[in-house]
């Protein structure tokens, strides 16, 4: 009897057991950070949140009354297999950002500026002044260059400016290589490639290498956009940002 | 020349962290629709449902594209909440308007779209996305309802007429099943070849086995009553906190397992599919929509984002990317499973098959520019 009761008991325990996994998860890449590899920060805080909650209410699963019920071996492998080994694995493989792979199938995007994040309740991104003080250059994101193509008057406002900028290096056609960031919109799945090419002779960088770029910003029409690009730069390798997207 | 054990090495990591980001972002929106699942389950009672309820067909619709507007749901979320409702006897044309309107028409998908174009005629975006997905919408809930509830829906989600009377009788048939299931929680029933299981799991899976077996369904209807509320903690007569925490462990449980599906397939194409390959269609007046569906499908991105990505394309045309943003919030790779947690199997199908069809019809006819 005391086996059978021990049997049910863990044989019950699958409800509990998935919402505390994922919860578990949940509250692991926010302590760990490894949320700002995955999502957008106006998710962090819900992610939290939801993995806080769904542990209390494995926790009160476990302790209600009348709450549990038996499931079958079938359900075991079957439903809790699927709900908790992709998870599992893909917490401890994903990497922090995404390979040459990824970035060159998605197809890096160098003309169109990236929009306000409008999945939150942030306001739009606001323009930096093209200005640096003491004759250093202007340390922003690419981002913050693109954003410089919205009119003629900021554009004008940008061209010839000298910026410092942090990327991955991708080398491209003849005479070019690119700086590129992974924008990301909402979460890792959806981020896209962007890119500020540079004209110069190619370095001795591998491609994916970190680098911290300074260069004087140009502008050229493609497709009928102003995109910008980078002229007379020097390079410095870097380490990974510790957030490696741009939002 | 790459090394392909080096190239699948990197698809296999960078198709695990896509699917880590997509489940973690579902997730929340998930929980939130179980909790609001849980609440009407132990707090609101069927009757309150039929009471106040449209029940002509275009009142239904009226009003379920008067909720998706009000209580924006994105797809994962909206499945948790549209099962709960049909079980609580919310009328079909209701859900089901619901369900499909609410990713596509509600705020936060218009101002996404609005400042995603916001340099290329955003308002034409927004108008020409928010008049076809209303059209599509209606005309995929007409046509559904002229079919009977028993050919679309799962079991378990059927509609019952005159409430107080099905729940009687579904509590009577359950307290039944409960006492012969008292001393054996797993047993064969013959007459339907599957495990049955008395209470405690989502019945999804019980109901996958039932899709080629019409007759049966038929035949065994007395079967076919939702365990979950009925008998042991998920009775009417359980406190309420139970019947709250079983509802909403049941409906993000039993959801999660069909997102986690979806979007496993969905981070394998999002890494692995080279979009050079389509780009090369997207100012095509024919194959331009037609690739603006495809990717839609496959990408599987949230109404709220799509705009953003689409807006990037600039080799696009207008209706390449118009054909993207109507399609892609009603029917995606990801969605594939998750509506089988409403509709029958050959249902999802349909949806697939009008979507697209009806998408491209859409877009080949509306001229706005």
């Amino acid at each position: 009897m005391a086996t059978d009761l021990k049997s049910d008991f863990f044989r019950s325990t699958l409800a509990p057991l998935v919402l505390a996994t994922w919860g578990g998860v949940m509250l692991e890449v926010v302590a760990t950070g490894k949320i700002h590899t995955l999502l957008h920060p106006a998710f962090h805080p819900w992610v939290a949140l939801t993995g806080a909650l769904l542990v209390i209410i494995a926790i009160a699963l476990l302790f209600a009354p009348g709450a549990l019920h038996p499931e079958p071996l079938s359900a075991w492998l079957g439903r809790g297999s699927l709900l908790l080994i992709p998870l599992l694995v893909s917490l401890y493989v994903a990497p922090s950002t995404f390979s040459a792979y990824t970035v060159l199938n998605r197809g890096v995007n160098m003309s169109a500026p990236p929009p306000a994040s409008t999945t939150t309740t942030a306001a739009p991104a606001t323009i930096p002044p093209a200005t640096a003080s003491n004759g250093q250059p202007l340390v922003t994101d690419i981002p913050g260059v693109m954003a410089f193509t919205d009119s003629d008057q900021q554009r004008l406002s940008m061209d010839g400016k000298s910026v410092q900028l942090v990327g991955q290096y991708y080398p491209a056609k003849d005479g070019e290589y690119e700086v590129v960031r992974l924008y990301m919109y909402c979460c890792a799945a959806d981020a896209s490639p962007i890119s500020i090419p540079v004209q110069d002779d190619l370095p001795g960088e591998k491609q994916e290498d970190w680098i911290q770029i300074t260069g004087t910003v140009r502008f050229r029409q493609h497709l009928g956009q102003w995109e910008p690009y980078l002229v007379s730069p020097s390079i410095l390798k870097c380490s990974a940002p510790s957030d490696p997207y741009v939002y | 020349m790459p090394d392909p054990i080096s190239t699948v090495s990197q698809a296999f990591h960078d198709a695990c962290l896509s699917f880590l980001s997509i489940v973690l972002e579902g997730s929340p929106f998930l929980f939130l629709s179980a909790v609001v699942s849980g609440l009407v389950a132990a707090f609101v009672p069927p009757s309150v449902w039929a009471g106040w309820m449209p029940r002509t067909k275009s009142g239904g619709i009226g009003a379920g594209i008067l909720a998706g507007f009000c209580m924006p749901m994105c797809e994962c979320g909206a499945v948790a909440v549209v099962r709960r409702m049909l079980r609580q006897g919310v009328p079909r044309t209701v859900a089901l308007t619901y369900l499909l309107a609410s990713p596509i028409l509600n705020p936060f998908c218009i101002l996404s779209t609005y400042y995603a174009f916001r340099a290329q005629n955003p308002w034409l975006m927004v108008g020409s996305r928010l008049l076809l997905g209303l059209i599509l919408v209606v005309y995929l809930v007409w046509r559904l309802m002229r079919w009977r509830p028993e050919e679309t829906l799962q079991e378990g989600l059927l509609p019952k007429e005159g409430e107080d009377e099905a729940e009687h009788h579904r509590h009577e048939a359950c307290c039944e099943h409960e006492h012969e299931h008292a001393h054996a929680h797993v047993h064969e029933h013959a007459h339907h070849g599957h495990e049955h299981h008395a209470h405690g799991h989502d019945h999804s899976e019980h109901e996958h086995h039932d899709h080629d077996h019409h007759e049966h369904e038929h035949a065994h209807h007395d079967h076919d009553h939702d365990h979950d509320d009925c008998g042991g903690a998920h009775s009417p007569d359980s406190p309420r906190y139970l019947r709250f925490l079983h509802a909403v462990s049941e409906d993000f449980i039993g959801v999660l397992t069909f997102l986690v599906i979806g979007a496993a397939f969905a981070a394998v194409l999002n890494t692995s599919l080279p979009r050079v390959l389509l780009s090369g269609f997207g100012q095509h007046p024919v194959f331009g929509p037609i690739m603006g569906v495809f990717l839609a499908q496959i990408l599987c991105l949230c109404s709220t984002t799509d705009a953003f990505v689409i807006a990037a394309f600039p080799t696009f045309s207008f209706a390449t990317k118009l054909a993207f943003l109507v399609a892609g919030p009603l029917f995606d790779f990801k969605l594939v499973w998750m509506y089988q947690v409403i509709f029958r199997r050959r249902m999802v199908f349909w949806l697939w098959f009008n979507i697209t069809v009806g998408t491209l019809l859409l877009v080949y006819l509306w001229r706005p520019i």
